[in-house]
């Protein structure tokens, strides 16, 4: 092939068309995107939960303690389904409040907590309350901040909601700081697979607020929670822990240094 | 990064490594969405095409035999990628505001640059005037340089068909520019 004034002027013009094009890219969240897209597609790793509220009590593993009864504008909610990424979607505290506009909260986050607890990443979770024929009547996005100090695991989780807490049928304790009460809970968890059916001898420790049953998981296991709710501006927060030895005097510290 | 570098992250991807697939991506995000720009004509098409390829490219990353073809396959991808989203849409049209973007970024406009930028376009037009599959060779060709050996492979053609079709593009482009355009040096 020639190299032909022509030959130069097409390639000249590509290049210089290419640059243009690159002026003009939107590129900050496309590695964010193509990782969405890939959870999206493949669904592998997805921790799909969904909870059924006629058990009795819901404790999402994005730590949004729900409680009892909801009622809603759009009907009674017998079940939450909520899905995120079990990697964290944001690894930059700096990308907080890109994060909350996303799911429409505001969360007052820090990036560090006095205990030790620092920032490791932000999830946006797709949530739907769905009445009893499966319809999902209430749609939103729910933010999740995860902490880590060394293995232990703290999430915070703020949903554009308000909360539901039921205090005569569950043995909260009730804490007030600031004007603002703060319920906390601790809870023994069995996780299992779609389809599982409880004993009645689970059954009636439902009914009691001694255990709960997580649906969702592929294989049954155990594991022991801690919960504190409370609202701010009509919105949900909530801090969840499993498994973590973390007093609950520490973990209350926690919840009173988010403002 | 060298070849044997790149051959070791495509056999991480190839495990699931997400950390690999990043180094790849940022790599070739840039000559990927150049040439999906190119190709389409808009960045709006370059940007799906952009983030559809690497998607795929992670997803069927096991499909791909030999790892120091990554570079090729994952331009083949682009083209599969390109050639379906652009036939679904049966739209060609370029970014008419390219270069007022280009101007906002305040360069001079002197006689002989707006003489050029006013030559640039008429062969962009003329590109962009070709059909998918030449304007596709002529890209590959001319902006990734890629020898035409290389583009059969991602094209999946005969080594001949492209030299035919480069043949064929730049016979249309002569025709389609304007002559005074043909003769001035750029």
């Amino acid at each position: 092939m020639k190299n032909s004034k022509l030959d130069h002027q097409i390639k000249k013009c590509l290049q210089e068309q290419a640059k243009l094009f690159e002026q003009s890219a939107d590129t900050d969240n496309e590695w964010n995107q193509i990782l969405s897209r890939l959870q999206e597609q493949k669904m592998e790793d997805n921790q799909m939960k969904h909870f059924n509220l006629k058990k009795g009590i819901i404790a999402t593993a994005a730590a949004v303690l729900v409680l009892g009864t909801i009622s809603i504008a759009s009907g009674k909610v017998t079940s939450i389904v909520s899905h995120s990424l079990s990697f964290p979607e944001y690894t930059k505290y700096t990308d907080l409040s890109r994060a909350e506009a996303r799911a429409g909260v505001i969360s007052d986050a820090p990036e560090g907590f006095s205990n030790g607890y620092s920032f490791y990443g932000i999830n946006i979770s797709s949530d739907s309350y769905q009445n009893e024929d499966g319809t999902a009547i209430d749609q939103f996005k729910s933010l999740s901040v995860e902490y880590r100090n060394g293995s232990d695991r703290v999430k915070y989780d703020i949903q554009p909601r308000p909360m539901f807490i039921d205090t005569e049928k569950f043995p909260y304790e009730v804490f007030e700081q600031d004007g603002i009460s703060y319920y906390y809970l601790e809870m023994r968890n069995k996780w299992v697979p779609v389809g599982y059916e409880p004993t009645e001898e689970e059954k009636a420790r439902m009914e009691a607020g001694t255990l709960n049953i997580g649906v969702g998981a592929s294989e049954i296991s155990y594991s022991d929670s801690k919960h504190i709710t409370w609202e701010v501006n009509g919105q949900a927060r909530s801090l969840f822990c499993m498994d973590n030895d973390i007093s609950k005097e520490d973990f209350l510290n926690m919840a009173f240094e988010i403002q | 990064m060298n070849e044997m570098t790149e051959e070791m992250l495509v056999a991480h991807m190839k495990l699931g490594d997400r950390y690999a697939f990043e180094q790849l991506y940022n790599k070739y995000r840039a000559s990927v969405y150049r040439t999906a720009c190119l190709i389409s004509g808009n960045t709006q098409d370059g940007e799906d095409i952009t983030q559809e390829t690497f998607v795929k490219a992670f997803l069927h990353c096991r499909e791909l035999k030999a790892n120091t073809a990554f570079r090729y396959w994952l331009f083949k991808i682009l083209n599969r990628t390109a050639w379906q989203l652009l036939n679904s849409k049966k739209t060609e049209l370029p970014d008419e505001h390219i270069l007022d973007k280009a101007d906002a970024h305040g360069t001079l406009l002197t006689e002989d640059f707006l003489l050029q930028r006013e030559q640039q376009n008429e062969v962009w037009q003329a590109v962009m005037k070709l059909n998918y599959k030449l304007r596709l060779i002529v890209v590959l060709y001319y902006y990734n340089e890629l020898p035409t050996k290389q583009i059969a492979k991602i094209t999946g053609c005969y080594e001949g068909t492209v030299k035919s079709r480069l043949f064929t593009a730049r016979k249309r482009l002569k025709q389609l520019l304007p002559e005074d355009s043909q003769q001035h040096d750029i």
